[in-house]
């Protein structure tokens, strides 16, 4: 059986190489979907602004250092691009910068008489960006009224279950490394399933005195290996890109990652045997993989915001699938955080639907074989 | 009739255990127990050890089926199949280390060349690594593509393509070889070369199982002719045998013009005009060879049409004329 394993590998791997296009578009369309979350994510966390301080003075200068000292989780709270008020209206204009802050000419003398004003100035053509703004803005006041009247000021003290935040680079990471693998693997399996078909040589291996076994062995072997190429390549461009820690994928995320192929796999031998050609295979497994990272990769973020209508019962099925769960021990394990509910239930659930997507695919080959003339 | 069976290689044999393949009472049902499918029904064949065995019968008749029942992907719903003994679809393993399958299309790796394509089969197959280099040097040569051995198949013609997956089927040194329309698409050359190695094949003692919608294929090759139709046998034997089942026999009268011709057609009991108007031939059904001399005389005797025949034949019914008779000329799905 290693022997017949071990050809159907290299078989595979140098029809690949030689034929490549499927191979590709299994790496590709992660490393771009990657990329390009990448880039929306560091826009949204890092958006940049103009200060027009058209004020002078101590009060001014400590203020804008409040300002320059703010942080977040995903690194400095503002990308200052100017202070300068001309400058800053005009980089405005030109939409090179999401709004103007204003501190205005009497602010020295507004602070001395406790009535300080600032003014925001943004195109509010998405209220998560204005309401952005304007959370910051007031934490930075408080920051600076902590720091003249720390007696007088109501503050709010956060007791959160874990000690740091987990920053949404890092909760993106997981979903994305998810998104990467089930799609390759999907892809990789299902290509090379269906493959057999349009080379019309899926009943030649069928009849091997062998048996199964080399070829559901062999094809997966084959797969992994693809998909192994495809995750050191989304790795490097999560490091890259994302600041992503692929370093702290221990042994506690390997689990998740394995059950991801394994599942993806599943998925792309089902709709490998089903579809019988692989040009069509790729839309569908790039349409599964979406709604997975949309749905079960958001379903932590979604839970105890989901109220009535679409969203609700999108949670609902979001927190059964064991995908969600999967993703979120990928979030743990990287963070080094204690899971706050039962984690172990996703092992065996996940395990049940790959051995059923397994049994299902091989039920439609079976019919597939017998029931077709020739091929 | 003669059972094919009945023919032992050897002095000591049964006929059963000449018989390399055996389908007794096979049925085979798909779907709905209420509406089932029937692709087989009653199928009984003895397929012998060392002969060319030919399945012939319209699409749809059941030669794949029974070549799927032999190479145990599909199971008889009842009766039993033998395969060199073995069960096939519950000893699937032993039962494939005896067979090879050569199936309809053509089921080969375009992007690897033909050698490339050998030694992955011979791994995939169990052959022994150390005897694999050698066989994959003979079956190339076998089937005249040595000097093609490192071309990519996806270069080569229909007829080549088709003489490498015999060699393919080969490297496994089967006892018994299902070939399923093997010549399907392929030019005339590349048909009489695949025909020279069958036969040289049967002639070393290979069982051959050949299924084929070509009646010339049939009449040059088979040692045991079956007819199949609607998953049913319907007639089987020798060539000359089955010839000899057909009730109808031709006698060809040749005029020396057509108008002729049609004065002959009409005053002659089934006759017709085979070559159409312009043609001088009229073509006389008999059921019994000494009625051709009975016609040939009263046209004689006729003097306005008998100075005009220029001559006769008897033309002896063809493969054709039986695969015809016994499953009609309708057409099929």
């Amino acid at each position: 059986m290693f022997k017949a394993t071990r050809a159907l590998v290299a078989k595979d791997l140098l029809v690949s190489r030689r034929n490549p296009v499927f191979f590709l578009l299994g790496v590709v369309v992660p490393l771009m979907f990657v990329l390009l979350y990448a880039f929306i994510v560091g826009a949204a966390t890092t958006a940049p602004i103009g200060f027009a301080v058209e004020s002078q003075g101590p009060q001014t200068q400590k203020f804008m250092q409040t300002i320059r000292s703010m942080q977040s989780e995903d690194g400095d709270a503002w990308e200052i691009r100017t202070t300068d008020p001309d400058e800053a209206r005009k980089l405005y204009e030109s939409g090179e910068t999401v709004g103007v802050i204003t501190i205005p000419a009497s602010f020295e003398s507004d602070m001395e008489k406790g009535r300080a004003k600032t003014e925001v100035l943004t195109r509010n053509i998405n209220s998560d960006i204005t309401k952005n703004l304007n959370l910051r803005m007031q934490d930075a006041i408080g920051m600076v009224q902590q720091a003249e009247d720390s007696d007088h000021l109501v503050a709010v003290k956060e007791q959160n279950r874990w000690s740091t935040d987990m920053s949404f680079t890092r909760y993106m990471g997981a979903s994305l490394l998810m998104f990467a693998i089930l799609y390759a693997s999907m892809v990789n399996t299902g290509t090379l399933i269906a493959r057999e078909w349009e080379e019309r040589t899926a009943k030649t291996l069928v009849l091997s005195p062998k048996g199964w076994w080399p070829l559901v062995i062999g094809k997966w072997l084959t797969a992994f290996i693809q998909t192994a190429i495809t995750m050191v390549l989304v790795g490097g461009v999560l490091w890259l890109a994302l600041d992503y820690p692929v370093h702290r994928l221990g042994p506690g995320s390997w689990g998740p990652l394995l059950l991801f192929f394994l599942y993806g796999s599943a998925l792309g031998v089902l709709l490998g045997v089903a579809l019988r050609r692989s040009l069509p295979l790729v839309p569908i497994a790039a349409v599964v993989t979406l709604v997975h990272f949309l749905v079960f990769g958001f379903e932590s973020y979604m839970r105890g915001y989901a109220h009535e209508g679409l969203v609700e019962f999108l949670w609902w099925c979001a927190r059964f699938w064991p995908v969600s769960s999967a993703i979120d021990q990928i979030r743990y394990a990287v963070e080094g955080l204690e899971p706050y509910y039962s984690q172990s239930h996703y092992l065996l659930w996940l395990s049940a639907v790959i051995v059923a997507l397994v049994g299902a695919a091989i039920a439609v080959l079976r019919k597939r074989i017998r029931f077709t003339q020739g091929q | 009739m003669r059972d094919p069976a009945s023919e032992p290689i050897a002095g000591t044999e049964s006929p059963e255990e000449s018989a390399a393949i055996t389908l007794d009472d096979v049925w085979v049902r798909f779907g709905k127990p209420a509406d089932p499918v029937i692709a087989a029904r009653e199928l009984t064949l003895r397929i012998p050890r060392g002969k060319i065995f030919c399945l012939l019968g319209p699409n749809g008749s059941g030669k794949t089926t029974a070549i799927n029942l032999i190479s145990g992907l599909l199971s008889p719903s009842q009766g039993q199949v033998r395969v060199f003994g073995h069960t096939p679809d519950k000893d699937r393993t032993r039962t494939l280390s005896k067979i090879a399958v050569v199936p309809q299309e053509t089921t080969l790796y375009d992007s690897l060349d033909a050698r490339e394509n050998l030694f992955f089969h011979g791994h995939y197959y169990g052959v022994d690594s150390a005897r694999l280099p050698g066989l994959v040097d003979h079956v190339i040569d076998l089937v005249q593509l040595t000097d093609r051995a490192k071309h990519r198949v996806g270069t080569y013609s229909g007829g080549m393509q088709r003489r490498l997956t015999l060699a393919r089927a080969l490297l496994t040194e089967p006892e018994a070889l299902l070939l399923d329309e093997p010549t399907l698409g392929v030019d005339v050359q590349s048909r009489r070369a695949l025909w020279d190695r069958i036969r040289e094949l049967a002639d070393g003692g290979m069982s051959v199982l050949l299924t084929t919608n070509y009646m010339e294929e049939a009449e040059e090759l088979a040692d045991y002719i079956t007819i199949l139709d609607h998953g049913r046998k319907v007639v089987d034997g020798t060539l000359d045998e089955l010839r000899a089942r057909v009730a109808e026999q031709r006698l060809l009268l040749h005029f020396d013009a057509a108008d002729v011709a049609d004065q002959a057609a009409a005053s002659l009991s089934r006759a017709s005009r085979p070559g159409g108007e312009a043609d001088a031939t009229v073509e006389v059904a008999l059921n019994d060879p000494k009625e051709a001399m009975r016609v040939v005389s009263s046209l004689r005797e006729n003097g306005s049409l008998g100075d005009r025949l220029e001559g006769f034949e008897w033309s002896e019914p063809n493969l054709q004329d039986v695969f015809l008779q016994f499953t009609g000329r309708a057409l099929r799905d």
